[in-house]
């Protein structure tokens, strides 16, 4: 069995009388180690899918299996363990707790988990081994964005999800970030899944699932993905 | 394009207001409680005042009253009717009379004839009276039911008041409410328990009187009630009254004075009438009277001497018989000594028999005992014997079987050797006769041969044979007979040989028959032995038996011998006690022939006096037949004698009644002549409304409410503006980009702000209103309802609208949230679009000092997160503090208010003023009249105190202050109780005065401060203050006589008394018969003080009620806004946690631990406040006559605190939910 399945998953929202299928009849798999881009236009159902998999949203049909357990049959309270202990999230807009270090950022999610790594020692992983007293307020987009990667790893998680990670950097950061999860996908062995609608970083990615409507367009698997410092954009 | 903007803007407003829903309430019912409270209490006490003062323009109430000691005529009242001045004056009656209704008890009532302008009363149910013998009914002490009820006069009314009544019965046709009892207090009187317990309002004729007690006047023109400007038109318009009434008072007088004047005349002239015909009648009764006496007199002296004669004889006869009776005395001792001897002896010889009898049943109850012992055990070894003996049988039996077992055996055994033997020799013969048997069988057939052929050949030839030796039992050939022999001898061979053969079986069947016999001996053998076993088997087996028998015989023996001793004992015993059987009756026979001669001798004495006693009794009858003579005419006499006193007393009593009509009648005379004589002069009273008991507690009562409004609305006032702040200051922040579009698009600073003036006004608006409506409404009807426990004239309040209160909450309320809303907005108004359009800087998170201490390692993160949010949202930090603090405090005060009045009244008439009456006499009490007082109530009252009390001017510091002013020589304990907390304080020394604590705090007097009373006449006394006593009812100052001597040369007039009654008497009754005194003005019953200061405090209970309700809904209010901000700020933050796998516990402490921490800081700083907050609201609701003491009991600290909590964890329980709700996707959103 593969490490991450989708079969046949729809998601569908009922906002009064109308239905929004968000997701129709997903389908892909993708193996332990990769580093998986999931590429699609807005609206085609990535942050879905996202939300599906990373136990934040419940599906309407189908199942969805991490590492052989079903995500898809948990309860809530299961989902919220499963949150704490295999999943860690890598957002948009780092979503940092601005009343916290950097350090204490690290450790806030590390002192819920079952197997957390050393949050200092993660800190230095990504580069931030001088800022660790600051406040996020103190810190510029990308030194944030390490934070929150630092973060979702010091969890120690089976899988990392990235939502738009370089959305709201520069071209710049944004490449040292994706080099950051590429270098953390290649050291560790970690499955990382970027979603992202920048086409371009197709290349870098073990896998490639291209998302159109609401459905899985396309799946394939490049054999010689490109270090991102050859990709451009 | 105008009409549009507008549009789009009101669209905005109306958008923003109905997603932040709640907050908008919020603001509205802050506001709204702020303006509700203010406005409440400020307009109840209008409203009180108000509602009193159109029931007393309605029912036209007096404004002055005149009294006059000798009551009024009709031509007073017109006179003052047609005064100029007066809008109206009508008299009025009243008496107070002892009524009843049906089989109930007496009490007393107050009569009052129904007015037609003045007081009029106001019909509550029923009709109005249409005959002079129905009234009405007070209305706050009864119901309906009341209607139809009749009430009737009783016969213990005085005679002026029975005189003053047209009928016996009144039937109530209506209740009837009356402004001169505004509060259920119905005054004292001297009749009865002392105290009114209901009014009754009567037609003017159903009272037989032609004056009225007092005329009711009414002046023109409109004044508003408790001002000082009808106040004072009163006063003088009362002195003008007093001094146009003083001549028509005279007048009554003299009218009055002349008509019991001619009055007197005439009952005198009657009285002397009367006297001189009673003394001619008197004298001719009385000499009648002593004629017959001497008459009387002559037969009684005759009688005397007969009787001496008599009583000679009597005495001789008498003699005789006391010799008689001594010497029948001396037998009957005789009598009673053998009696007693014999009884003695008698009762000693059966005791021996009965100790014998006790004795002898013991021993023989022994003996039973032993006998059946040993019959038990006899019978127990016989039994045993006989075991025994066929147990010994049985093995007798067995061994003599075993015996004759052994023989056969021994017989058996010694056969079988034999029989052995037998067969051996059998066998031995038969092995012989084997051996020879062939040869005999060779010699047979030989023979047989040898014969046979002789047979053949009857004569052979016999060869002969020389010298053949003879050989024995061989024939000799030689022999003729040779051949006979020789046949002998072969048949012998052959003989033998047959010989044998039948011996061999001869011997063959002999030992077969041994063989047999062998067999079965053996066989017989083998059975003896099995046999033999069993016996010995069961020898075995009966031998124990007998062995166990034997051993309980042996075991039974000693006891046997025992018992037979014992036997042998009790039989001794029993001989012995055979012995003293005979003693016994050879000592009964004794004793019975002794006392059989004394008898004989006392009967012969006995008979001798028999015979002396008929002697004298013939004598007797002599005697008595004379005394029978005598006495007949001594019974003639005395019936003469009796016939005599009944007339005299006849006569007497005829002439004490017509004596005691005398004296009546002159003592009527006296009294008719003192009362004429001292008619005073005639006092006339113009009294005011201020005179008018409930008139006068109605405005105190109502100035508790507006002191507490002095203080609650600002308080309320300040936590609305933060509310607003904070709600705005969000509201800013979030529509932050929107300012920034807007601006952008060129819309004016003003157009833009207009919007959230338009919020926050909309709000204070709403709120006003909302609160202005409900507080002026709601407020004033629950608190009369409080009221209407005490006040029963009007169960609605009336309601006023002050247009100018209204006006000015609105505008307070309403420039405040501008205000704040404004200095909300315009720091982002300030800012450049692109400014506005990107997000702001969230607040910096910053290192607190507090980080720098160790301890802070420690914490969790939850605790720092939540210590650092705690300061890093200054607005939110002050407005917790204040809405958790304000609520805590104001609960602080709701419960202190209660403790600081709840036990006063308690305290001040059970520990301080502990007299039951105070009594006012008209004249100085003398240490005489003191005396007599005394003696007068001595069986009802266990001690009375004399002293002066009045009122004096109390200067200190510019300040001046009336209070009752005591003068004491004696301690006033046990009256009053002086004392300060456990301290008893001593009377005061020369010079030195005592205060009550009250009027001390509010004039700021400490002990030892110089002090000036003042009286009416301006006489001063300079005083140190020595001590401060407790005191919460009025205030007091307390100086010794000999002070006040000192001072001003003479003692003040004592005309008080405190009264102690006696233990289980009535207070009312008491101070009634205390009130019948001659020269009593006026007794006050301590209890009715006490009723009524606690009537008061009644009151304040619902409004301690309404402060913790207040303080509930605020920190309500407070907590949920500022909870409900702080989420919708941190809603990202919230989401955030939650996809890191918080659950909902977790992600509600994060954000509830601040919560609680500030609610809990916001506790802590609100008991203190509360303490202030308290005194303050304690000074305010200070009323003149009562002190109360500001504490607040650690309990009502404790309840607030616990209430503050409560009210904190309900509302985060509630917003958990909420909590609950946040969508984990919003931390997928963009910064807005």
């Amino acid at each position: 069995m593969a490490f991450v399945e989708f079969r046949n998953v729809s998601k569908t929202y009922h906002m009064g009388e109308v239905e929004i299928r968000a997701l129709k009849d997903a389908t892909f798999r993708v193996e332990k180690g990769e580093l998986v881009v999931i590429v699609g236009p807005s609206g085609a159902g990535k942050t879905t899918l996202l939300n599906i998999l990373g136990g934040m949203d419940t599906l309407s049909e189908g199942q969805v299996f991490l590492d052989g357990k079903e995500v898809s049959a948990l309860n809530k309270k299961q989902l919220t363990q499963y949150r704490r202990d295999d999943v860690g999230f890598v957002f948009q807009f780092y979503n940092l707790v601005g009343n916290l270090t950097a350090l204490e950022n690290v450790e806030l999610a590390n002192q819920i988990c079952a197997n957390p790594l050393d949050a200092e020692t993660v800190l230095e992983e990504v580069g931030l081994g001088e800022r660790m007293k600051n406040f996020p307020s103190q810190l510029s987009g990308g030194e944030q964005q390490r934070v929150a990667i630092a973060r979702a790893l010091a969890k120690n998680p089976k899988l990392l999800l990235c939502d738009e990670p370089t959305g709201a950097l520069d071209y710049q950061t944004g490449k040292t970030i994706l080099k950051l999860l590429q270098d953390t996908g290649r050291n560790t062995g970690m499955t990382i899944i970027i979603i992202t609608h920048n086409a371009a970083l197709t290349d870098m990615a073990d896998r490639v699932i291209k998302v159109r409507n609401g459905t899985v367009d396309t799946v394939y698997t490049n054999p010689n993905p490109k270090d991102i410092s050859e990709i451009e954009w | 394009m105008v009409m549009k903007r507008k549009n789009m803007m009101r669209k905005n407003l109306q958008q923003t207001i109905r997603k932040s829903a709640g907050r908008y309430l919020a603001i509205v019912a802050i506001i709204a409680l702020g303006a509700g409270l203010f406005c409440g209490l400020r307009v109840t006490k209008v409203d009180m005042v108000a509602t009193v003062q159109d029931f007393t323009d309605r029912q036209n109430m007096f404004d002055l009253q005149m009294l006059n000691t000798f009551g009024w005529t009709d031509e007073n009242v017109s006179a003052l009717a047609n005064t100029p001045g007066i809008a109206d004056a009508e008299g009025c009656i009243s008496v107070d009379a002892l009524m009843h209704m049906g089989d109930q008890k007496d009490n007393a009532y107050k009569l009052i004839s129904i007015p037609d302008t003045v007081n009029q009363v106001s019909l509550v149910a029923g009709r109005m009276p249409s005959a002079p013998d129905e009234c009405l009914a007070d209305n706050f002490f009864n119901d309906s039911s009341m209607i139809g009820q009749q009430i009737h006069v009783s016969s213990l009314n005085d005679e002026d008041t029975l005189d003053s009544l047209a009928y016996d019965t009144y039937t109530v046709v209506g209740l009837a409410a009356t402004p001169l009892y505004l509060n259920m207090q119905r005054g004292s009187t001297s009749i009865g328990t002392g105290s009114i317990s209901d009014y009754f309002y009567i037609p003017r004729d159903g009272f037989s009187m032609d004056i009225f007690t007092e005329i009711n006047l009414t002046l023109p023109g409109h004044y508003d009630v408790y001002t000082d400007e009808y106040d004072d038109a009163m006063d003088d318009m009362a002195e003008t009254l007093k001094t146009l009434c003083a001549p028509m008072a005279e007048q009554r007088r003299v009218d009055v004075l002349t008509e019991a004047e001619a009055k007197y005349a005439d009952g005198l002239k009657e009285y002397e009438d009367g006297k001189k015909e009673f003394e001619t009648s008197k004298a001719d009764a009385l000499k009648k009277l002593a004629d017959a006496e001497k008459e009387l007199r002559d037969g009684e002296a005759e009688l005397l001497e007969n009787q001496k004669l008599l009583e000679d004889g009597r005495q001789q006869l008498s003699t005789a018989q006391t010799e008689i009776k001594n010497k029948w005395g001396e037998l009957a001792s005789g009598r009673e000594t053998l009696k007693s001897e014999k009884e003695k002896v008698y009762a000693q010889l059966n005791s021996t028999q009965a100790e014998l009898d006790r004795n002898y049943a013991k021993v023989t109850g022994g003996l039973e005992q032993v006998n059946s012992g040993l019959t038990q055990i006899e019978s127990g070894i016989s039994q045993l014997d006989s075991g025994l003996a066929q147990l010994n049988d049985a093995i007798t039996k067995i061994d003599d079987g075993l015996a004759q077992i052994n023989d056969g055996l021994a017989q058996i055994d010694d056969a079988i050797p034999q029989l052995t033997d037998g067969i051996q020799q059998i066998d031995a013969g038969l092995a012989q006769l084997e051996q020879t048997l062939p040869t005999l069988n060779a010699l047979a057939d030989l023979a047989q041969r040898a014969l046979d052929y002789l047979e053949a050949n009857p004569n052979p030839e016999i060869p002969q044979i020389p010298n053949l030796p003879d050989i024995p039992g061989l024939p000799n050939p030689n022999d003729p007979n040779f051949i006979e022999q020789l046949k002998a001898v072969l048949q012998q061979a052959i003989d033998q040989r047959d010989a044998a053969v039948a011996k061999q079986q001869e011997l063959t069947d002999t030992r077969a028959e041994l063989v047999a016999q062998l067999e079965n001996a053996r066989v017989q053998r083998e059975e003896l032995i099995a046999k033999k076993a069993v016996l010995e088997q069961k020898r075995s087996e009966l031998a124990p038996q007998r062995d166990s028998l034997q051993t309980q015989k042996d075991g039974l023996m000693p006891k046997y011998n025992e018992l037979l001793s014992t036997k042998q004992e009790l039989e001794s015993a029993k001989s012995a006690l055979d012995d003293g059987y005979a003693q016994l009756s050879a000592g009964r026979e004794e004793a019975d022939s002794r006392f059989t001669s004394a008898e004989a001798e006392l009967k012969s004495g006995e008979n001798q006096l028999a015979n002396a006693q008929n002697l004298l009794n013939e004598k007797q009858i002599d005697l008595h037949d004379s005394e029978q003579l005598f006495n007949d005419g001594r019974k003639k006499l005395a019936d003469g004698r009796a016939e005599y006193e009944k007339e005299k007393a006849n006569a007497m009593k005829k002439i004490d009644d017509a004596q005691v009509e005398l004296d009546d009648a002159a003592a009527d005379l006296a009294d008719a002549r003192n009362k004429i004589d001292s008619m005073g002069k005639a006092s006339v009273y113009a009294l005011t409304r201020n005179s008018n008991l409930g008139y006068v507690v109605f405005e105190s009562d109502s100035d508790i409410i507006a002191g507490i409004a002095k203080i609650f609305p600002v308080f309320f006032l300040s936590v609305a503006a933060l509310v607003c702040i904070t709600t705005m200051t969000r509201m800013v922040d979030e529509e932050r980009t929107q300012i920034g579009i807007l601006k952008a698009l060129g819309y004016s600073s003003t157009s833009i702000m207009g919007k959230y003036m338009a919020y926050s006004g909309s709000a204070a608006l709403v709120g006003c209103a909302t609160g202005v409506i409900a507080g002026s409404i709601i407020f004033p009807k629950i608190l009369w309802k409080a009221y209407c426990i005490m006040y029963g004239f009007n169960p609605n309040v009336t309601l006023t609208f002050d247009w100018g209160t209204y006006a000015a909450i609105v505008l307070s309320y309403t420039a405040l949230t501008l205000f704040v809303t404004w200095y909300c907005c315009h720091r982002e108004l300030a800012e450049v679009p692109a400014e506005l359009i990107r997000p702001k800087a969230p607040t910096a998170g910053k290192k607190l000092l507090l980080e720098k201490l160790p301890f802070w390692k420690k914490l969790s993160f939850l605790n720092k997160v939540a210590i650092r949010n705690i300061f890093r949202y200054h607005q939110r930090l002050a407005m917790m503090l204040l809405g958790i603090g304000g609520c805590t405090a104001l609960l602080v005060t709701g419960f202190g208010i209660k403790d600081s009045i709840s036990d006063i009244v308690n305290y001040q008439f059970e520990s301080v003023t502990l007299y039951d009456q105070a009594v006012s006499f008209e004249d100085e009490q003398t240490p005489e009249l003191q005396a007599q007082f005394r003696a007068q109530f001595d069986d009802i009252t266990e001690d009375i105190l004399f002293c002066h009390q009045s009122n004096i001017d109390l200067e200190f510091d510019q300040q001046i202050k009336n209070l009752n002013f005591l003068v004491c020589d004696e301690p006033l304990e046990p009256f009053m109780s002086l004392h300060s907390g456990e301290t008893t304080i001593d009377m005061p020394g020369d010079g030195e005065a005592l205060l009550s604590v009250g009027v001390a705090k509010s004039l700021g007097i400490h002990k030892g401060d110089q002090i000036v009373l003042r009286n009416a006449d301006l006489q001063e006394l300079h005083l140190t203050v020595a001590d401060i006593f407790d005191n919460h009812v009025f205030n007091y100052v307390v100086v010794s006589g000999d002070t006040v001597r000192a001072q001003w040369g003479k003692a003040p007039e004592v005309k008080t008394a405190y009264v102690l009654q006696a233990p289980n008497q009535n207070v009312h009754e008491v101070g009634a018969a205390l009130a019948g005194y001659d020269g009593v003005l006026n007794v006050l019953v301590n209890q009715d003080n006490a009723d009524q200061v606690n009537g008061m405090m009644k009151a304040m209970d619902s409004i301690v009620l309404l402060v913790v309700c207040c303080a509930g809904l605020l920190a309500t209010i407070v907590l949920y806004n500022l909870t409900n901000i702080n989420i919708k700020e941190r809603i990202r933050e919230i989401a955030t946690i939650k996809v890191l796998g918080f659950n909902g516990h977790e992600t509600g402490s994060y954000v509830f631990k601040e919560n609680l921490a500030l609610t809990f800081m916001g506790m802590i700083l609100g008991l203190g406040a509360g303490k202030l907050l308290h005194a303050a609201v304690m000074s305010f609701v200070r009323i003149d006559m009562v002190w109360f003491d500001s504490i607040v009991k650690p309990s009502s600290y404790l309840f607030a605190a616990i209430l503050t909590v409560v009210a904190a964890l309900a509302v985060d329980f509630l917003m958990y939910f909420q909590l609950e709700k946040i969508n984990m996707a919003e931390a997928l959103k963009s910064v807005e």
